[in-house]
């Protein structure tokens, strides 16, 4: 099933879609972000696993919240993840 | 006309009497009993791996109570965002600039810590070095990051309009290579701080930041606590300007640690010298610049590309690359406009951050090449800006750019024509002239810069204004005064707002156990933002007294008002009450109350897309116009700049002291970037690290310098103020080029213009004089 991937900022690490085996919004985030140091496989099993403070994540333009079932919400072939990811400095 | 009773006086600053007398607190003047001090090892390789690091000898130096190296934080990495979290609070597998740090020393006091500092044994594995940013970009070059194979920190590509036709079809289309030179932002007081890990599990910071609550959650992340056991302090900051003190820095982490580890409060105090070899620096750009105009000189497209050196990690940089380029479009009018932005790692010191973060660089060159433009046109400079410049949206509308940038008041014209009026610019022809071997030239600017920046992720700010029982007033605010005077202007807006004067009120600066989240001082935010903060937290306790006063008089709330510390009916105003005595009915009548107002900034933000270079980064912009008049010795290539006059629209100075004060502190400080700073870098080596030969201006080398403001009353800020004195940072390096262009008929397009250079080109161009009687 493909994802596509929408960031605020190109980031060589993150993909512009991947392809996930189980469609859970869990199993495409995690995809998204395997080729970065942001969280491990560890944290997405954690059953405390929480992104706040570094993603503000949206599925079909909808914000994350929005969905019931969170990071377990079903995925469908085609859907964009939008991963604003949260600065934290300024200068 | 506005009846302010406090906006817009000239009031001394609310922490003049402290730092004038040798009072004012700092990081370093904090001490606690059982004190241990922190001394950093540093790398004598620009780029290297860390095979090994032996402590043994160290830890058992007399004196040394613990040795901090990287595998103490457990892999910890901060970054300004999730996907650049690349930097350790020590080196861990290897070191990438010189004299990174690589470990720590806790001791019984400095010499002791600073002796043990030789004894760490760091195996190295010397490896190849690249420091020119075009020569990092090219394949084959040292890699200085895995996780960035090419070296790329940055990249960014924008494209509005269309560029290429416009170039097309512009009458002239001129290119350049600019550059901006190697500079940093030169603070007196050098990072410090104090901290202690409690038995309990608390830490308290009492450190020199401008940017507290970064600091607040990067000590949590890495010590894994609650937010709610960290405490930072913030005592009198002596400068910040952005870069290193809104950042987390090595000494911050060891002093931690070691705290930690000993139970013993811990202190560090960088010297100069590793300020000036180590600390964040503004980024050495060089900009490819193509600008096409029309006939008339009406600006069609612009092309840049940039090109950042950016050191060894990647820090703030995203948003440095970000403000490179979006604010292009402003101040004139651009319908097309394309960027292609690269950030190099290289192995020197990190680039980051600084006053007129970003828009320095591309702001430059922009100027200067619509005076090479308007020259070649034989169109007046002056004329051109004007023309160019975007006019100063009616009230209710607003201006956007190609790029979506959108204001609502511009006093560009108006500044520039102040300028154009001023006897400095007025008076060229007769000021322009040689003496003896000097030739007089004036030049002129026309600037912007973004106020209230607005990010995602942590932009919300606080205030509360508590109302004590005697009618004195309390002030809580978590926004950093490092010496810009926002303590003042934010305790005037207080006063303000709730209708008592200025010195009724009492400000309580940052403490993170106390105050309200606030971001810190950055992108020109403080007033705006943490303003309006304090306006809403004002008008809540105000509404609360007028409350209880309309309960004593037996009227309606609406019926009364607060201004000069008097309650009074508006329709009878001789039945009226001091603030004090209404601060007693209202806290002690019946069972008492307490009266406190909160509020919070609720500007909002409109995403920014760094990828495609859209969103509104600020929530309004000031417009600077400059004038430079200076001399240059066609012998020497000395230059005496004699005069600035500087028309900056900063909205309405909320007082006006302070608004001069930084439009001057601001405009030195370009100065000594347009002509004198620049560090001598030899393979990664500063070859300058003292201010002895770090060559910064001296109160001998200030000008004469005149602020007009420009008073465009804008909707969105505290009482119309808008950002002051960044502005006039930027718009002082391309004045002053200007004004050399002027004097010697010759461009200048790499920062600092020096003697040496100027002889060099003087020679070239067969107007070297010297050998001349004079």
């Amino acid at each position: 099933m493909k994802i596509n991937i929408a960031t605020n900022i190109n980031s060589p690490d993150i993909p512009s879609f991947v392809n996930i085996e189980k469609n859970t919004l869990r199993e495409a985030l995690k995809a998204a972000l395997a080729n970065t140091t942001v969280f491990t496989d560890e944290d997405f099993m954690d059953k405390n696993f929480s992104f706040e403070d570094a993603i503000e994540l949206e599925l079909n333009g909808k914000p994350y919240y929005s969905y019931e079932k969170g990071l377990e919400t079903e995925l469908n072939d085609g859907d964009t993840l939008k991963l604003s990811l949260i600065f934290l400095g300024g200068g | 006309m506005n009846d302010f009773s406090v906006i817009g006086q000239r009031v001394p600053k609310i922490d003049s009497k402290e730092k004038v007398m040798g009072k004012a607190m700092y990081a370093a003047d904090y001490s606690l009993p059982d004190m241990l001090w922190a001394k950093t090892v540093r790398s004598p390789y620009v780029h290297a791996k860390i095979l090994n690091i032996d402590t043994s000898k160290a830890e058992k130096h007399p004196g040394v109570k613990a040795v901090i190296t990287a595998k103490d934080f457990g892999g910890w990495h901060f970054g300004f965002m999730p996907t650049t979290r690349d930097e350790h609070p020590l080196a861990l597998d290897k070191v990438r600039y010189l004299h990174e740090a690589v470990a720590g020393i806790i001791a019984v006091d400095e010499e002791t810590a600073e002796e043990a500092c030789s004894l760490v044994k760091v195996d190295y594995e010397e490896l190849p070095a690249i420091f020119d940013p075009e020569e990092a970009m090219k394949p084959g070059a040292p890699i200085i990051h895995d996780y960035r194979p090419n070296n790329m920190s940055v990249e960014y590509h924008w494209d509005f309009g269309d560029v290429d036709k416009a170039f097309d079809e512009s009458y002239l289309v001129h290119e350049d290579r600019f550059e901006t030179g190697k500079v940093i932002v030169g603070f007196l007081e050098p990072p410090a701080s104090l901290a202690y890990y409690d038995p309990s599990g608390h830490i308290t910071v009492w450190a020199a930041k401008q940017s507290p609550y970064f600091h607040y959650r990067h000590i949590a992340d890495c010590f894994k606590l609650p937010l709610s056991k960290v405490r930072v302090v913030q005592p009198f900051i002596g400068g910040g300007f952005g870069g290193t003190k809104n950042d987390t820095i090595a000494g911050d982490m060891i002093a931690i640690m070691g705290s930690k580890k000993t139970g013993k409060p811990v202190k560090f105090i960088y010297s100069q010298e590793e300020v000036l070899t180590t600390c964040r620096r503004r980024h050495n750009m060089i900009v490819y610049s193509k600008m096409g105009v029309t006939k008339e000189g009406l600006l069609t497209g612009v092309y840049h590309k940039v090109v950042a050196n950016g050191g060894a990690y990647t820090a703030i940089s995203p948003l440095s690359m970000y403000l490179a380029s979006f604010m292009t479009t402003l101040p004139y009018k651009l319908p097309n406009f394309r960027y292609d932005g690269y950030r190099v790692f290289t192995n020197n010191p990190v680039s980051a951050a600084m006053r007129g973060h970003g828009v320095t660089h591309t702001r430059f060159a922009c100027e200067l090449q619509m005076d090479m433009i308007a020259e070649k046109l034989g169109i007046d400079p002056v004329e051109m800006r004007m023309k160019n410049a975007i006019d100063n949206p009616k009230r209710g509308e607003s201006y956007t750019t190609v790029n979506g940038v959108s204001l609502k008041t511009c006093g560009m014209k108006e500044a520039i024509q102040t300028v154009v009026e001023d006897e400095l610019w007025a008076n060229k022809k007769s000021i322009e002239k040689i003496e003896g071997t000097k030739s007089w030239g004036v030049g002129i600017s026309g600037t912007s810069y973004l106020g209230g920046a607005r990010q995602l992720g942590h932009q919300s700010c606080g205030a509360i204004v508590r109302i004590c029982e005697d009618g004195s007033v309390n002030y809580l605010t978590g926004a950093s005064d490092c010496g810009q005077g926002s303590d003042t202007g934010l305790s005037m807006v207080v006063a303000e707002a709730l209708g008592v004067r200025y010195e009724d009120i009492d400000i309580k600066r940052v403490d993170t156990a106390y105050t309200p989240v606030d971001p810190g001082s950055y992108g020109s935010r403080v007033a705006v933002l943490a303003g309006q903060a304090a306006i809403h937290a004002a008008q809540d306790a105000k509404k609360q007294l007028i409350a209880a006063a309309a309960k004593a008089w037996n009227v309606k709330p609406d019926e009364i008002e607060i201004k000069d510390a008097v309650c009074f009916m508006k329709n009878k105003p001789e039945q009226n009450m001091s603030f004090n005595k209404l601060a007693k009915i209202a806290c002690y009548e019946g069972s008492g109350a307490v009266i406190i107002g909160t509020g919070y900034s609720g500007y909002g933000i409109e995403k920014l897309d760094f990828s495609k270079g859209t969103g509104n980064g600020g929530i309004s912009y000031s417009f600077t116009s400059q004038s430079v008049k200076l001399g240059v010795d066609m012998e020497t290539g000395k230059i005496d700049v004699s005069d600035f006059t500087i028309a900056h629209d900063c909205g309405r100075p909320l007082n006006p002291v302070i608004c001069e004060g930084q439009n001057e502190g601001g405009a030195v400080q370009a100065l000594g970037q347009a002509i004198y700073e620049e560090f001598v870098m030899d393979q990664g080596h500063t070859r300058n690290s003292s201010f002895l030969d770090y060559k910064m201006p001296r109160s001998t080398d200030i000008p004469n310098i005149k602020v007009i403001d420009i008073i465009t009353d804008d909707p969105d800020g505290p009482y119309g103020a808008k950002e002051v004195s960044e502005g006039s940072h930027v718009s002082t390096p391309p004045a002053v080029v200007s004004a050399i262009h002027a004097a010697t008929g010759i461009w200048f397009k790499e920062l600092p213009v020096t003697p040496e250079k100027i002889v060099k080109a003087l020679k070239k161009e067969g107007k070297w004089m010297g050998g001349a009687k004079k």
